[in-house]
Parts: structure tokens; C-alpha cells; sequence
């Protein structure tokens, strides 16, 4: 039972359960692309642990961005890209900081570069919704992250609807419940939760609407991650002048 | 150096929209030859100059317009419309269209088979949301809107199966829409 009280060993378990259920549908070159997407991230970030720290640590956040990125982007691209990208997503993690700590999702950066440069993303590793769903709302229980989902399905539903669309067909279950409620870089808190899910929903909406080129939920995710030092600021603030 | 981090994110966001070229908006005036650098993609609702050569009916913009055998062939440009004058034949049966159907989460046709060397025309459409059609050895990638049309053109001058794919996130299903492009000898 020990092993179900560490949230990312439950992440990753539901992400390799993920992978299997996704296995059938494709070929053998989706597991090759997944295996080098989890070696790449943890090697790259074992060493830099290795020169920062000076000690050895395994993981586990690594094998989550790893498969997060080889899980999205396609894997009928070149081999080189899903090394190149799995080592941006570490690699941001230590680079892109601010007070000491990384702001942007490691995971999501690095698909945000990919679909800036046109690479297709096919979220494969969304294989099954249903185990997407009950995992997802373990972790929002898990995580207090009830603020970041209800604010982003509630904007981006009423958006999409009044667009003409179905917003349920759209919701990308593996966004909400595995990308967006990212433990260190959501927020914490219901109502900077819901701040944090309105601003993706709306991003996420236009750059829909008016990008579509650009995957939307990585890049609605990305913005929101930029609004985190503002949200900060605004958080201190507002807990300065209630004391 | 507190600066960095954010002189770093700004480059890696400009960097690729400065940097990046639309292949599939590319306009080659190698028609003649029938070359397998020729490219290009018809936008009927924008950047009408660029739509040359092969747009039937699509670009009222293109002013070199050709009559052969009751079908308006316009060009950008008067070489365009002499190349094709000079052999309107070979062009205008090398010149498939297809209407191509996008909608959750399938591609209609799903099987597309063309010859070598054949100026694929695809009538992109779709019907319920936003959709893209992905063709990685084509270097076509292009975002198509709920009812919106788009044409995409290239030629088919790699022998080959060649995945299909949707670009644009479009539900639950969206990793399983494919169609095959299948290039003959």
C-alpha cells in the first residue's frame, strides 16, 4: 500500500496502463517511441540532478514528463525528435525559474515548442477515457486541484457551446486530469484553481478558434503557466492585506 | 541573470514563428518539367495571388485564365498559363480531385490512390469541428474549420503508402483519425 501513497507512483501506473491499452491500436514503433521518451528524460534528468546535487535520485518526475511527451506528440516522426523533446522538457524544469522554482509544466513546454515548429500532436496515450476519468478525479482528490478542472470545463464548455459545438466531445479527459492539475505549477488553492483553470479555458478556446494550427490545450496551458508569477504576486498580495 | 529565464523563453517562442516556413504555401513555376519540387496549396479564402498553378474554379483573383475542353484553368502568372497552353493535355488528366471529408473521426475518402507524378487536388471539408490533414512526407499541414473549404494541391511525386493524419485535437478519438495516400508507380 506504500506504493499508492506516493501520488506520482499512481501517475505513472495509470500512464503505463495507458500505454498498454494503446499498444493493440498501434505499432511496435509506438513502444520504441514511448521506451526512448522515458530513457531520454530520465537519463537527462539524472545527470543534471547528479551535477546540481552531486548525488543520485531517481525519477519519477522524469518518467511522467517522459511519457507525457511521447504519449502526445506523433510518433510517426523521426526518432531524434522525442530525444530532442524529452530532453526540453527536463531541461526547462532547471533552466526556465523563477524564485528558485520552475513555473512552466516541464511536459507541456516542450509539446508547446513542438507545436510551434508545426510537429502533430496525436494524444494517443489518451486511449481510454474511462480510466482517464476515474484516475483523473483521484488525483484532483488527491492533489486539491477540484478548482483548476472546475474552472477550465466550465469556461471552455460554455465557449464551445456557444460556438456550436459539443464541448464534451472536445474535452481532452487526458488534459484536465493529468496535464492541468500538474501538482507544482497549477497553483494552489480553490480560487487560484479557478483562476487557473478560467485563463487556460479561454486560451485554449482562442487559440482554437483563431490558431488552429497550434495544439490548444498545450498552448492555452502554456499561457496560464505564464500568468503564474502574476498570480503569485496577486496571491501575496491579497494575503499581505488580509493580515 | 534573473533576467535569463525569460530572455530564454522569449527566443524560444519567436524563434520558430520567425523562423518557420509554410512549405505548403510554396509556388513553383516547374510545371514543364513535371518536378517533384513542385508543391503548393490553394487557399480559396486567402492569399489568393499564391494559389497558382491548377486552381479550377477556386481563384476568381488569378487573372491568366485557360479554357480546355469546357473547364476554367487559372494560372498566377503568363508562364504558368503557357507551360500549360503548350501540353494542355498531359496536365489536365494528371490533375485528380478528390472531395476529402473530415469529421469526428474519420477522413472520407479513407483510402486515397493516385499515380506518380499526379497533381493531387483534395476539396478539404469539415462538418462538425476543427480539423487538420497531415501528410508528413508532403510537408502538408494545414487546419481546416467546421465549414469552412480548403483546397490543398500537390504533387504526387513520392512512390508510397503515406498516413493521413488529423493535425488539430478534435475529441476523444482524435488519434484514431487516419486515412492512407497510396502513390502508384
Amino acid at each position: 500500500m506504500r506504493f499508492f501513497k506516493d501520488i506520482k507512483n499512481v501517475t505513472i501506473l495509470t500512464l503505463v496502463i495507458l500505454f498498454f491499452i494503446g499498444i493493440p491500436h498501434e505499432n511496435s514503433r509506438f513502444i520504441l517511441w514511448v521506451l526512448s521518451g522515458i530513457l531520454t528524460a530520465v537519463l537527462v534528468d539524472a545527470v543534471i540532478h547528479r551535477l546540481i546535487h552531486h548525488s543520485w535520485d531517481f525519477p519519477k518526475s522524469a518518467i511522467i514528463s517522459g511519457l507525457i511527451v511521447s504519449g502526445v506528440l506523433s510518433f510517426d516522426e523521426s526518432f531524434w525528435l522525442i530525444f530532442i523533446f524529452s530532453s526540453l522538457a527536463i531541461i526547462s524544469k532547471y533552466i526556465i525559474r523563477l524564485h528558485k522554482k520552475h513555473f512552466l509544466n516541464p511536459a507541456n513546454m516542450a509539446l508547446f515548442i513542438a507545436t510551434l515548429f508545426h510537429f502533430p500532436l496525436t494524444w494517443i496515450l489518451e486511449s481510454n477515457r474511462y480510466v482517464l476519468i476515474l484516475a483523473g478525479l483521484y488525483f484532483v482528490y488527491r492533489l486539491k486541484k477540484w478548482g483548476q478542472v472546475i474552472g477550465f470545463i466550465a469556461v471552455f464548455s460554455v465557449l464551445m457551446f456557444v460556438d456550436g459545438a459539443n464541448p464534451f466531445s472536445m474535452i481532452s479527459w487526458f488534459f484536465v486530469f493529468i496535464m492541468l492539475i500538474e501538482p507544482k505549477t497549477s497553483g494552489f488553492g480553490f480560487v487560484r484553481g479557478v483562476i487557473f483553470g478560467l485563463i487556460a479555458g479561454v486560451a485554449s478556446f482562442l487559440i482554437l478558434t483563431f490558431l488552429p494550427q497550434y495544439d490548444f490545450f498545450v498552448v492555452g496551458l502554456f499561457i496560464v503557466n505564464l500568468c503564474n508569477p502574476v498570480l503569485d504576486y496577486w496571491e501575496n498580495k491579497q494575503k499581505i492585506s488580509l493580515h | 541573470m534573473n533576467k535569463f529565464p525569460f530572455i530564454l523563453l522569449m527566443c524560444i517562442i519567436f524563434f520558430p514563428l520567425y523562423a518557420q516556413t509554410d512549405v505548403t504555401q510554396g509556388h513553383h513555376h516547374v510545371m514543364g518539367q513535371m518536378d517533384t519540387s513542385f508543391i503548393s496549396q490553394n487557399k480559396p479564402d486567402e492569399n489568393k495571388a499564391n494559389s497558382c498553378p491548377f486552381s479550377v474554379m477556386s481563384d476568381e483573383n488569378n487573372t491568366q485564365v485557360v479554357r480546355y475542353q469546357e473547364k476554367t484553368y487559372r494560372f498566377c502568372c503568363a508562364d504558368c498559363a503557357k507551360l500549360f497552353k503548350e501540353n494542355p493535355q498531359l496536365y489536365a488528366t494528371k490533375i485528380k480531385t478528390i472531395d476529402f471529408v473530415a469529421s469526428q473521426f474519420k477522413f472520407t475518402p479513407a483510402l486515397i490512390t493516385v499515380n506518380k507524378n499526379d497533381i493531387v487536388r483534395l476539396m478539404v471539408t469539415s462538418t462538425d469541428v476543427t480539423h487538420g490533414v497531415y501528410i508528413k512526407d508532403y510537408h502538408i499541414n494545414v487546419p481546416i474549420q467546421k465549414g469552412e473549404k480548403k483546397v490543398i494541391e500537390f504533387v504526387a511525386d513520392k512512390v508510397g503508402t503515406f498516413a493521413i493524419m488529423c493535425s488539430v485535437y478534435c475529441g476523444s478519438g482524435h488519434h484514431q483519425m487516419k486515412a492512407t495516400l497510396v502513390v502508384k508507380k
